[in-house]
């Protein structure tokens, strides 16, 4: 009954315990047991399949071949309280105001795996073959239902979940590795092919084009719901460089440099147009009674936009204090000032009839979109410690900083949250039984309140990009992994 | 092994845990409640015979109005006070409702934010876009109508609306702001609250040069007659000019000249070789403007001709010249402007503290539209209601529009509404403002 005990306690100091930490923007929070319960100051350690995230050169030093998983079981509990005002007294805009809104319930999967394998080529190089996700963002929201004074009939059935955004990015990472100087210097290389999938719903306040008092509060603004579902492939190179420097200290530093990956697939755009009534002295067939007419514009088209994705720059150290216990030290700068957000050009919008074929009309209903964001680089420090309890238990714990990209953004929006700095720790545990490592970690990770006040159009284009108000939330994540050495 | 199996056994117990621990919240997005079929009543037109007689191409003699009563006052379940709403410029009986009042109206009520009120539109005259409410032949006696006949049909028509003066209220945009006012001082004690945006307050301004005064220059501008000697032969009503026709209207209003007025009554007929005539009847009208003076005498812009036969001729002066200045001729036809200024109508009111008792509240801001000068006129006459020592209160918001949108004119009155129908409701059942 000795280890159920231990095991137990163990587990609640896990569960209850234990906050962590979600990398900056929409950078996984990291691969493994081992490197997450290290709060990712893994650099320098690399021992397992995950170094192809945290340091390729490190399959150079892993002895045996493996095979290894990991499944992170992700649930954003976050709430929004709007204030969203054009200003002036046109405080109501449809957006619940003054209302802690949730987002929509979902627990994310996020499976990750690969392989090590020690073969004869150029001498002998470690190969690799791993997939996993170094960025996702998975949020969805309901934030807006039209003014009974703008579209009587559409007040009650607004469309759901305007707020969207799910964006995936899968890499396939083909990883070498091999040693140099006697067994004192890894080099490691890993060329990735990425899959970008995005699905981006965005509800954008349009300037009403029509004259007063046809663009009279409250049709100043005409609601447009976008709604964006495509992929991509692009490339990425990750290396790496592990320095055993001594037989208890080891330095390393890596480099991931990502490729643009243009997204393509189809829109859908969805106007939810003023309605006055009566509509005095407006022809039917004008382009003003589409202004005015409460119908709901819907059209298909193709679209295309860019993801930049940001480099990442990271050094670490590790020093073995003894046989059992190792210290571990990282640091990490990702550029995410190359991310801006997106813009959303569309095409093939098809035929239009009546009054929608005309310039007026179509310049309005085809305009492109953007999502801009204003990002700066951020850096991330994590110290690590590894417990070799005996041989069938490594308990794992650390410590993290983590800096926000958005800070002082004006364009926050409820597609990517990220509410400030994030600071926590990090415990974990691996049971080793025989050739199999199996290892549980599960986070609480509490975010910084944020408030954001200014209702913004940070490029110029005319539409308000932030979105103002309350931002709040814990984020509950819970890993398994397991690794066969063969 | 069997130690292992405890082990996953006890952490997956845990894992389940965990996992029932990130419960599903749901959705507490607000649920909005369709409407029903309720509206408000858009044909609520009537006729006010004589007041508006000779009004200018309205040969049915109607006001037309657009009525809004709560549900649960229609079906006799509770009495309600009265709003009367008095359109702008070009505004029709539907002005407020474009602007939202019906639904913002039934979700204040459903909310308990005002207390359920019945809601009347009065449209302005649509020819010349409005008559400032005036009184004369060929604008309408609308002295009479608002604060007189107008009450005695939502009387009549409208049980369930409160008769009393209490639970009775006026408000406006623009000239409406000014109907509203002039009414409230034509009959005192009528209404309990007043609430207005800036609107033709003050027809001087402050010192006698502002006001409407430099409208007269801007009116001619924009017709590109300053100074021309043809200036008021050449005088273009048309829509393209807004100023110019807000001195049309005012002019029919205050200073009209109807030396050639039939009215005609169909109803008698005679057949000549199977055709029907209809019959002229001339009538002797009193208390016609017949200026000798027609320096500023405007004659082509009112056609004799209406496809009614009813009405025709009605001729006008404006009070300037042709250079915009303020014409001081021997019939002073500026005064009789000026007669109709709310101060006058101020000091001339049947009781000597017409406002007395009267809630008012004033949407005021700096970004009028400064071709109107509508601001300068709102603040200047609220300056003269300061100065009078009311026994009533005035409130007072200034207000801006949002960056790119500036309140030039009406474009944030479904923002105002909210807090003019509020304003009423407190003052209608004594609740602080």
């Amino acid at each position: 009954m000795g280890i159920i005990r231990f095991a137990v306690t163990l587990i609640l100091v896990v569960v209850l315990g234990c906050t962590s930490l979600l990398a900056g923007g929409f950078e996984n929070t990291g691969l493994g047991v081992k490197a997450r319960a290290m709060g990712g100051a893994f650099r320098a350690i690399a021992d397992d399949w995950s170094a192809a995230w945290y340091n390729p050169a490190g399959y150079a030093f892993i002895p045996d071949n493996q095979l290894g998983g990991n499944s992170s079981f992700m649930y954003y509990r976050d709430q929004i309280e709007p204030n969203y005002s054009f200003g002036g007294p046109a405080d109501s805009t449809g957006i619940y105001n003054g209302r802690p809104i949730y987002n929509a319930h979902q627990v994310l999967s996020m499976p990750s795996g690969g392989f090590v394998v020690r073969l004869p080529v150029w001498g002998e190089t470690v190969f690799g073959l791993s997939a996993y996700e170094p960025f996702d963002a998975n949020i969805r929201w309901s934030l807006y239902s039209p003014l009974r004074s703008y579209n009587d009939s559409a007040s009650y059935q607004p469309p759901s979940e305007q707020f969207t955004n799910n964006l995936d990015v899968v890499a396939f990472q083909l990883t070498m590795a091999r040693e140099f100087m006697d067994q004192k210097l890894a080099v490691g290389l890993g060329l990735q092919l990425q899959r970008g999938d995005l699905v981006f719903k965005n509800l954008t306040f349009r300037e009403n084009p029509m004259p007063s008092p046809l663009s009279d509060r409250p049709r100043d603004k005409v609601s447009e719901i976008s709604y964006q579902d495509g992929n991509g492939w692009g490339f990425g190179l990750k290396g790496g460089v592990l320095l055993k420097q001594s037989e208890k200290l080891r330095l390393a530093a890596s480099i991931n440099i990502p490729f643009d990956i243009t997204l393509k697939g189809k829109a859908t755009q969805t106007f939810i147009m003023p309605q006055i009534f009566p509509a005095t002295g407006i022809n039917l067939n004008s382009v003003q009674y589409l202004f005015v007419n409460g119908a709901t514009v819907q059209l298909n088209s193709d679209f295309e936009t860019k993801l930049r994705l940001p480099m990442t720059i990271g050094v670490g150290a590790a020093y073995a204090i003894n046989e059992k216990l190792t210290l571990a030290i990282d640091a990490q700068m990702t550029m995410w000032s190359r991310f801006k957000g997106f813009d959303f050009s569309y095409t093939n919008f098809g035929t239009f009839r009546g009054a929608m074929d005309s310039a007026a009309a179509k310049d309005f209903f085809t305009a492109n979109l953007s999502s801009p964001i204003d990002w700066k680089d951020a850096g991330r420090l994590a110290i690590g410690a590894i417990y070799n309890y005996n041989s069938y238990l490594t308990l794992l714990g650390g410590i993290s900083a983590d800096q926000s990209p958005a800070r002082d953004s004006k364009d926050f929006i409820p597609q990517f949250i990220d509410t400030g700095n994030k600071y926590g720790f990090n415990l974990g545990a691996i049971v080793h039984i025989q050739r199999w490592d199996l290892g549980l970690t599960t986070s609480i990770i509490h975010c910084p309140d944020l408030t954001v006040t200014d209702l913004v159009d940070s490029n110029g284009d005319g539409n308000f990009d932030s979105f103002p108000g309350k931002y709040s939330g814990n984020t509950y994540e819970t890993i398994l992994s397991f690794n066969y050495r063969y | 092994m069997k130690t292992f199996i405890k082990i996953i056994a006890v952490a997956s117990l845990l894992l389940v845990a965990l996992m029932t621990g990130c419960s599903d919240r749901g959705t507490n997005a607000p649920y909005t409640a369709p409407g029903d079929s309720w509206m408000y009543f858009d044909a609520a037109k009537h006729v006010f015979s004589p007041d508006l007689r000779f009004q200018l191409k309205n040969p049915f003699e109607l006001l037309n109005m657009a009525i809004y009563v709560p549900e649960a006052a229609w079906t006799n379940q509770i009495r309600v006070p009265m709003l009367v709403l008095l359109a702008p410029q070009g505004g029709d009986q539907y002005y407020y409702f474009q602007h939202g009042l019906f639904q913002m109206a039934e979700e204040m009520i459903r909310d308990s934010v005002i207390h359920p009120m019945a809601i009347v539109c009065v449209a302005n005259d649509q020819v010349f876009g409005g008559y400032f409410y005036g009184n004369s032949l060929p604008a309408g006696w609308y002295d009479s109508i608002v604060g007189g006949d107008l009450l005695k049909f939502t009387r009549d028509e409208f049980k369930m609306v409160y008769d009393e003066p209490g639970m009775r209220g006026i408000g406006g945009v623009g000239q409406g702001a000014y109907g509203a006012f002039r009414a409230a001082l034509v009959h005192p004690g009528t209404f309990k609250s007043i609430t207005v945006t800036d609107g033709p307050l003050d027809f001087d301004g402050s010192d006698g040069t502002g006001g409407f005064v430099p409208q007269f220059r801007a009116a001619l501008l924009e017709q590109g007659l300053l100074g021309s000697d043809s200036a008021f032969a050449k005088f273009d009503s048309s829509a393209a000019h807004p100023i110019s026709r807000m001195l049309i209207g005012a002019a029919l209003a205050f200073s009209p000249h109807d030396d050639s007025i039939r009215y005609r009554v169909d109803t008698v007929d005679t057949i000549v070789l199977g055709d029907t005539l209809s019959k002229a009847l001339r009538i002797s009208i009193t208390n016609r403007y017949q200026l000798s003076d027609s320096t500023t005498l405007v004659t082509r812009i009112v056609n004799g001709y209406s496809q009614y036969g009813d009405l025709t001729g009605f001729d006008f002066h404006f009070p300037f010249d042709n250079t915009g200045t303020p014409y001081q001729g021997p019939n002073m036809i500026w005064q009789r402007w000026m007669r109709n200024n709310l101060d006058s109508l101020y000091w001339h009111a049947p009781s000597a503290q017409p406002l007395d008792g009267v809630q008012m509240y004033f949407l005021e801001t700096p970004e009028s539209d400064p071709n109107y000068g509508f601001h300068e006129q709102t603040t200047s006459f609220r300056n003269f209601l300061a100065n009078r020592h009311l026994n009533s209160q005035v409130w007072v918001k200034e207000y801006e529009g949002y960056k790119g949108k500036p309140a030039t004119k009406d474009q944030y009155l479904y923002d105002l509404l909210k807090d003019m129908l509020i304003f009423h409701s407190h003052a209608f059942y004594g609740e602080t403002q």
